[in-house]
């Protein structure tokens, strides 16, 4: 009888290990460089561990056309076991019916439970939805404002004190900026970026100046475009070059900013927290990384992706893709992400680990955007997301550019969001 | 015997061109004739002007270039041969590539900061104007060294006797060109343009790199709207109403010049 | 009697011809000079240093670059991927093209016209605005992440069979008569007598679809799935668009620079022949 058993419990052994799992997995690259290697090296120590799961990566491309595979297997009848998606696609996931909460998980295991306790509450903030849990953690971010301290010793600042409110950043950016002989500006004080289908530092600006790019209420049905701190944000932006001089004219793009930092030519950035490593290995000069300015308050949108859960998975699928990402999500996985990335390590015991401990020794700069997530809020959550960033980052464009009036802008574009909302929120 | 045969031989062309082009059209019919409406948008308007604007501008340039090119680098010589493969180099290089290094070169902080600034863009890609004249540039320049190949081809076919005839009857250079090879050259001038009111139609990698459609829609080309429309926004009803739009305008230009090149073949005996 | 004043040294002579024969070639230099810049630029970016290009020097030689950019991306198999795709894809064209080609050139009777506007009709529609019915289709099929799914909508080329008409139109009817008389079947006739006369058309269209399909990108980021199944312009991509840090030009350029290579190859090898095609097959009036 007790053979029996024994034999019985070796062939269900046999079983299990001779059955591999697979699981689909998507992800993109957010940051430059040779990303991807990494996130595959991660996948093959997790297949080393546990050689009964192979996990099938699906590199998407950049966010958006990460989202749009995503959303074409789904179509397809096809869905992944789990991708990496923008923390901000969670109404747009619901509204195709396409995720699962982790609830029902973590109530049942504890590791998962201490995780999602672990978070940083502000990284948890786009994930979460009439309590329940649709997403974790992964690769994230916050814009944080880059400066020159050479540059600042030059014009007579304190390069240990940046500046800490709108006014300071425009004074301290004047004094920046530097012309040569001709008169031509070899120069700027500053440069906000105007990135073409994104709102986040928009809403980084309209939090500061007190207010919100939607209304938590709403539940992703309430965009506010037609307020005044948002008028405010957009203004102020519009002013750095037409009014004050310290900004290049026209729209500032994202992924040339850093390198413009790098190179001297612009003396303070706006740029999110995952160029750090950019600026390390580029920038020749010492810099320093602060909180961005604020006009009332303090305040930033977080950014960057998370793990979703998705339907149409078996059991042992779900188990296996479950482990995983309890892996990626590990303390010690996220602490050598973000030292090989330059995302933010997005559990807290990661910050107390040995690995980061040393490095900050070294580099502080991964600080700045810890401590800031003290006055973060979530990034815009609406359904039919990318519609709606495109409408307001286009009615930001027309202010920036000097086309339209702000308050005939926020109006029209407070109207055209409404309208693309409509089909989803009833 | 000659009947049956020719169907054979077409079928498998036959069959996969019903399966990988016609069928997904009726799809896109399908899906897309509910969506027509919505056609009448402003976004949408303005796609189809910046569509039409675009190509309106690109093919001839493009075309111009390219003759230019021929003219310029026809003949041997290994010094020739280098040129073409300068003005080819474009086509050679992934769009995503080549678009990039003007992404670099064009940043108003970049390396032609000054030359920008002294020709009154300073911030190209920045502006609606001037970005929607970079998005040209980048087209032209793409595919001009194709045009330029076909170009040497129909220069090399013109009979040297008539170029001679014309010179000893005393006319200069240019005026042969104009008034005997050009001509000459028509059936290849209007194989080309079409070609490059095709490419103008369909070559959008450049923007996904550039602009992204903007700066406020300066650069919202039908096909990248189509592309966003159908995987960015999910919205595959007017992302097929819009390609129902794009195809139509195909097929006016399909069947303006199918005819053409039916017939504007010349064989030897 | 001749004096040596009145004839010139048989050496200067030749340098003379040579520097004059490289003269003449300088208007096509000057008209590739703003290409010679751009490529410049992407030459130069490659082999600097990327944190010198990013604080906008220049002078030092590297070849980091290359070796960073090989490394991001598995680039052995990234190459025989592409080269199984486009390589296999052409080998299925030739078929293809020539059978219809052919056919095209010797269509008589009422259908005529319409096939061939139908047949052609394809050069007007763009497999990049079908993109999502096609990946459907596909995935149903059970092709997807295959390249042989890549290539599928591709079999079926009008540019290609229009190249290959005119050239089978150029073929004198007395040759395939001969050849008819000879014994010969239409199908020996097609493979072994026409085939060969019309090689300058087939390599027309060899550089036209290999460069194309070299260097598509957006089909294949749809289709492809698996690491082991990318191609180039995919692995190019992982590097060359970044959502949230700045761009690395240094690395880009080496990448784009190892992806093009292959197709400088090609260019050199096929464009006597392309051009050739064009000449004789008449585009003329």
């Amino acid at each position: 009888m007790r053979t029996g058993r024994i034999v019985g419990l070796w062939v269900l052994l046999g079983i299990g290990l001779a059955q591999s799992t697979t699981i689909t997995f998507y992800y993109p690259v957010g940051v430059a460089g040779p990303l991807a290697r990494f996130i595959e090296g991660y996948v093959q120590e997790f297949e080393a561990k546990n050689p009964d799961i192979k996990v099938n990566t699906v590199f998407g491309g950049n966010y958006e056309e990460n989202q749009a595979k995503v959303v074409a297997a789904i179509r397809a009848g096809n869905p992944p076991d789990t991708a990496i998606l923008l923390s901000q696609q969670l109404y747009t996931l619901l509204a195709m019916d396409a995720i699962e909460p982790f609830d029902a998980y973590i109530a049942k295991d504890p590791e998962l439970k201490r995780a999602v306790n672990d978070f940083f509450p502000a990284f948890m903030m786009n994930s979460t939805l009439d309590g329940k849990v649709y997403s974790l953690p992964f690769q994230r971010s916050t814009p944080i404002l880059y400066y020159n301290k050479e540059a600042f010793q030059e014009a007579g600042l304190d390069p240990e004190r940046p500046p800490a409110s709108w006014d300071e950043l425009v004074e301290y950016a004047k004094r920046l900026t530097k012309r040569d002989a001709q008169g031509r500006i070899v120069r700027y004080g500053v440069a906000i970026p105007t990135e073409n289908r994104s709102t986040w530092l928009l809403e980084a600006l309209t939090i500061q100046a007190g207010g919100l790019l939607y209304d938590p209420a709403g539940k992703g049905c309430k965009v506010l475009v037609d307020t005044e701190p948002v008028r405010k944000g957009m203004q102020f932006k519009a002013d750095l070059a037409r009014r004050y001089g310290v900004s290049p004219e026209g729209l500032v793009a994202w992924g040339t900013t850093p390198g413009d930092f790098t190179a001297g030519k612009v003396a303070m950035i706006y740029h999110s927290t995952g160029s750090l490593g950019f600026v390390r290995a580029n920038a020749r000069f010492p810099f320093g990384t602060a909180f961005l300015p604020k006009q009332v308050r303090y305040g930033v949108p977080t950014g960057g992706a998370n793990f979703y859960l998705f339907k149409g998975s078996d059991p042992k699928k779900r188990e296996a893709t479950l482990r995983f990402i309890k892996f990626m999500t590990s303390p010690e996985l996220q602490a050598r992400w973000a030292l090989d990335s330059g995302y933010v390590a997005a559990r807290r015991s990661s910050w107390s680990l040995p690995i980061m401990q040393k490095y900050l020794q070294e580099w502080p700069q991964p600080k700045t955007a810890r401590e800031q997530l003290a006055y973060a809020r979530a990034e815009l959550p609406v359904y039919n997301l990318q519609q709606v960033k495109d409408i307001i980052a286009e009615a930001e464009q027309a202010v920036v550019l000097g086309r339209k009036d702000v308050r005939e802008t926020t109006r029209e574009a407070q109207k055209r969001v409404d309208e693309a909302l409509k089909p989803f929120c009833r | 015997m000659k009947g049956p045969w020719v169907f054979l031989l077409l079928l498998p062309t036959l069959a996969f061109l019903v399966v990988f082009t016609y069928l997904p059209l009726a799809v896109a019919a399908k899906e897309g004739i509910p969506a027509l409406p919505q056609l009448l948008s402003p976004e949408n308007l303005n796609a189809l002007r910046v569509t039409a604007l675009y190509t309106l501008l690109t093919a001839p340039l493009s075309v111009a270039l390219g003759l230019l090119a021929a003219v310029a680098v026809e003949g041997h010589g290994r010094l020739r041969l280098l040129a073409r493969l300068l003005i080819f180099h474009p086509v050679i290089l992934p769009t995503v590539g080549f678009a990039a290094v003007f992404l670099y070169l064009l940043n108003p902080l970049g390396p032609l900061r000054n030359v920008l600034q002294a020709a009154g863009f300073p911030n190209p890609l920045g502006e609606p104007l001037s970005a929607f004249l970079s998005v040209v540039l980048v087209g032209v320049l793409k595919d001009a060294g194709f045009y330029m190949l076909y170009y040497l081809a129909g220069l090399q076919s013109i009979p040297k006797e008539l170029i001679e005839a014309a010179r000893v009857d005393g006319a200069g250079r240019i005026v042969t060109f104009l008034r005997v090879s050009l001509p000459l050259l028509s059936p290849t001038t209007f194989f080309v343009g079409v070609m490059a009111v095709l490419g103008a139609l369909r070559n959008v990698d450049h923007i996904f790199v550039l602009t992204k459609g903007g700066p406020l829609g300066a650069t919202d080309h039908l096909l990248y709207r189509i592309y966003i429309l159908g995987f960015e926004y999910f919205d595959f009803s007017q992302a097929a109403a819009l390609s129902l739009v794009l195809f139509t305008a195909l097929t006016l230009l399909a069947l303006t010049a199918l005819p053409r090149l039916e017939r504007g073949v010349y064989y030897d005996a | 009697m001749t004096l040596s004043s009145e004839r010139p040294k048989p050496l200067l002579r030749r340098i003379g011809r040579v520097s004059w024969r490289g003269a003449r070639q300088l208007p096509a230099l000057l008209f590739a000079l703003p290409y010679a810049f751009i490529v410049g630029y992407s030459l130069v970016a490659a082999i600097t240093p990327t944190a010198d290009l990013h604080r906008g020097e220049i002078g030092r030689f590297t070849l980091e670059n290359f070796a960073l950019a090989w490394s991001s991306a598995d680039f052995p198999r990234l190459y025989l991927n592409t080269l199984i795709f486009t390589l296999g894809l052409l080998l299925v064209q030739v078929f293809t093209v020539t059978m219809a080609g052919f056919a095209l050139a010797h269509l008589k009777g009422q259908g005529k016209d319409a096939l061939f506007y139908l047949i052609l009709f394809q050069l007007f529609l763009p497999a990049s605005a079908l993109i999502l019915p096609n990946y459907i289709l596909v995935e149903r099929m059970g092709l997807a992440d295959t390249l042989t799914a890549l290539a599928l909508p591709y079999v079926a080329s009008a540019t290609g069979a229009f190249l290959l008409r005119q050239g089978f139109l150029q073929v004198p009817k007395e040759l395939v008569e001969a050849a008819y008389v000879d014994g010969a079947t239409p199908w020996q006739v097609l493979w072994r007598v026409l085939l060969p006369l019309v090689r300058p058309q087939l390599a027309a269209f060899a550089l036209v679809s290999l460069v194309y399909h070299w260097n598509e990108f957006l089909w294949p980021l749809v289709i492809i799935q698996s690491p082991e199944k990318r191609v180039l312009s995919l692995g190019f991509a992982s590097f060359a668009r970044s959502a949230e840090s700045g761009m690395e030009w240094g690395l880009i350029a080496a990448g784009a620079l190892l992806v093009a290579l292959p197709m400088v190859v090609v260019f050199l090898l096929f464009q006597r022949s392309f051009m050739e095609a064009f000449a004789r097959s008449g585009l003329k009036g």
